[in-house]
């Protein structure tokens, strides 16, 4: 284990990729940090239905300069509201199919509780604030710009 | 001497004005706001005013935003990353 991390600031990396998120590789290259006890990950996937309408695949398009900005802006709130040692945050760009990794988000904290709130925070202060459009393409050939309504109705932890 | 600035498209926004961007002049005293309702106009955006957050010179600011010579405007509609 290595534990050179020990006591200094808490390790923040955002950004936005226009490959594949790797889930197996984000885990590998996590650091090691021996005061944390608590890691959680959550991974957003493409989901085939939304608003009732069967999804074949979208695409994601950034305003890069802000949404990254954005992104540090929310990992530094959740790291002081919840005691964060690590905040690390990955969106795709582009186009992505059924199934595949849109966002990737990893905290680590000295203890579960933590670790939970913090990355609850982040995924949704992201939803709603982040320069980010999803364009989606459905089975009936139609396309549209989603605006996903149905953020109030997320049920709170 | 007139002053420019560049409004770059996202999204929706891009698809009806059928542009990345493009160069928009300003008298004194022009803010976002007012930039948004000419646009939205000329090209039939279907979001109001309210329904769009602005962004100047890669910040947020707010649509009373006062516009300067060679600002590079950003209007952002509904977000849906995550």
């Amino acid at each position: 284990m290595d534990h050179k991390h020990n006591d200094l600031a808490p390790i923040i990396e955002c950004g936005i990729q226009s490959t594949p998120i790797d889930p197996i590789k984000c885990r590998q290259s996590l650091p090691a940090l021996s005061d944390a006890g608590g890691y959680v990950c959550f991974e957003g996937l493409v989901r085939n239905i939304n608003h009732g309408k069967s999804v074949v695949r979208l695409d994601y398009e950034v305003y890069e300069a802000l949404a990254i900005k954005e992104m540090y802006r929310i990992a530094n709130q959740a790291v002081s509201e919840c005691h964060l040692r690590c905040v690390r945050c990955w969106h795709r760009s582009g186009s992505l199919g059924i199934g595949d990794t849109a966002i990737i988000i990893q905290v680590l904290a000295r203890h579960r509780a933590e670790a939970f709130r913090g990355c609850r925070l982040v995924i949704d202060s992201i939803k709603t604030r982040v320069p980010i459009w999803k364009k989606e393409y459905y089975d009936d050939g139609t396309v549209s710009w989603s605006q996903c309504h149905e953020h109030g109705s997320e049920p709170a932890l | 001497m007139q002053s420019t600035i560049t409004v770059r498209y996202f999204a929706m926004l891009r698809d009806f004005s059928g542009k990345n961007d493009e160069t928009v002049s300003i008298e004194a005293g022009t803010n976002a706001g007012d930039i948004y309702l000419r646009l939205a106009k000329a090209y039939g955006f279907p979001l109001a005013l309210i329904d769009v957050r602005v962004a100047v010179n890669d910040e947020f600011t707010s649509a009373s935003h006062p516009l300067q010579d060679h600002d590079i405007l950003v209007f952002i509609p509904p977000v849906a990353g995550g």
